[in-house]
C-alpha cells in the first residue's frame, strides 16, 4: 500500500480507471482549498479499502481531464467500476457519507 | 478600522479534516479562501522574513520568529508550545490596537507538531477559540499558514488562507511574497 495517492497525468488516467477493477479519482487544483481538506480525508480512509484503487489528476495542470469527465465544481471525486462511473461526490462530504460511498463501490 | 492579520505557523487545512476548529470551519465556508504555497522557505524564520518584508511601520507587528525571542509587540520564546499562553498574549496585544493591522505570528501550533509532544487536536481547539475572540474585535480578518503541517515526517507545502478581503487571482495559490500586499488591503475593506 502506497503512503500517498498517487498524482496522474492525463496520459496515465485512463489506463489507471481502465485497469483497476475499482477505482475512485480526485478531481482537484492546488488553489482549492476544499480540495485540500477532501485529500486529508482520503489519506486517512484509502487503507481501509483495499480493493479500491484510489489516485488524483490536477485539473488545472490537465483541464482536458475536467472537460472530458464533466468535471464542473472542484473537488470532485469520480468512482468507477470496471472502467464505467458509477457515483460522483461533488464539494467536501461528511466523513460518514464518504465512508458510505466508499464501502459501496468496494461492494460493487 | 482595526484589521488583524494571524499567521499559523505548520496550520494545513488537513487541521479542518482531523480536528474540531467549529469557529474557523464557519470562516472557511463563509469568507473568500484560497491556499498558500511555500516550496522554498519552510522554516519560521525565514518565512516571515519574506512575510514582514516592507510592513515595518505600516502595521503592529507581534511575535514575530525571525529571532529565538519573537519580535513586535508580543515578545515570547519562538520555541513556546503554549497555545494558550501565546493566544492569550496575543489577544491582549490587539485588545489595545485602536486603528491599523496588528501582524501576528502563532508558533507553538507547529512547535508541538514538530515534537510531536503534545496534542495537536487540542491545540487546534484552543487556537479556534482565541481565533473567534480575535475576529470579535477586528473589522478586517485574516488567518494564513506561511506552509503546512508535518504530516508522516513530511513538510506539507500548502498552508491555509481565508480573509474577509477578496483577493486578486483566486484560481492560483498565494505565494508568500505575495502576503505583505494581501495583508495592506485587509485597510481597503468596505
Amino acid at each position: 500500500m502506497p503512503d500517498e495517492i498517487e498524482c496522474l497525468s492525463y496520459d496515465e488516467l485512463h489506463e489507471f480507471i481502465e485497469s483497476a477493477e475499482r477505482a475512485v479519482v480526485d478531481f482537484w487544483a492546488p488553489w482549492c482549498a476544499p480540495c485540500h481538506v477532501l485529500h486529508r480525508m482520503l489519506i486517512g480512509l484509502y487503507s481501509q479499502f483495499p480493493n479500491v484503487q484510489f489516485a488524483r489528476i490536477d485539473t488545472q495542470k490537465y483541464p482536458m481531464a475536467a472537460e472530458e469527465f464533466e468535471v464542473y465544481g472542484l473537488p470532485t471525486l469520480i468512482m468507477f467500476a470496471d472502467g464505467r462511473a458509477v457515483n460522483r461526490v461533488v464539494g467536501v462530504p461528511s466523513r460518514d457519507y464518504l465512508i458510505r460511498a466508499l464501502k459501496e463501490l468496494s461492494m460493487a | 478600522m482595526k484589521a488583524i492579520a494571524l499567521g499559523i505557523n505548520g496550520f494545513g487545512y488537513s487541521v479542518f479534516a482531523d480536528c474540531s476548529v467549529p469557529f474557523m470551519n464557519s470562516l472557511f465556508m463563509s469568507f473568500p479562501r484560497g491556499v498558500v504555497e511555500n516550496r522554498e522557505r519552510l522554516d519560521a524564520k525565514s518565512a516571515w522574513e519574506v512575510i514582514t518584508e516592507g510592513l515595518e511601520g505600516k502595521v503592529t507587528l507581534a511575535n514575530i520568529p525571525v529571532a529565538e525571542i519573537t519580535a513586535g509587540v508580543v515578545s515570547l520564546p519562538a520555541s513556546i508550545s503554549e497555545p494558550e499562553l501565546e493566544m492569550g498574549e496575543i489577544l491582549k496585544a490587539f485588545s489595545k490596537v485602536n486603528e491599523g493591522i496588528m501582524l501576528a505570528s502563532v508558533n507553538s501550533y507547529d512547535n508541538i507538531i514538530r515534537s510531536g509532544a503534545g496534542d495537536r487536536c487540542a491545540a487546534a481547539g484552543t487556537i479556534d477559540a482565541y481565533v473567534r475572540k480575535l475576529y470579535e474585535l477586528s473589522d478586517s480578518f485574516m488567518l494564513f499558514s506561511p506552509f503546512g503541517e508535518v504530516l508522516e515526517g513530511k513538510r506539507d507545502v500548502y498552508g491555509i488562507y481565508i480573509s474577509t478581503v477578496p483577493r486578486p487571482r483566486e484560481d492560483e495559490t498565494v505565494k508568500l511574497h505575495e502576503l505583505p500586499g494581501l495583508i495592506m488591503m485587509l485597510l481597503e475593506a468596505p
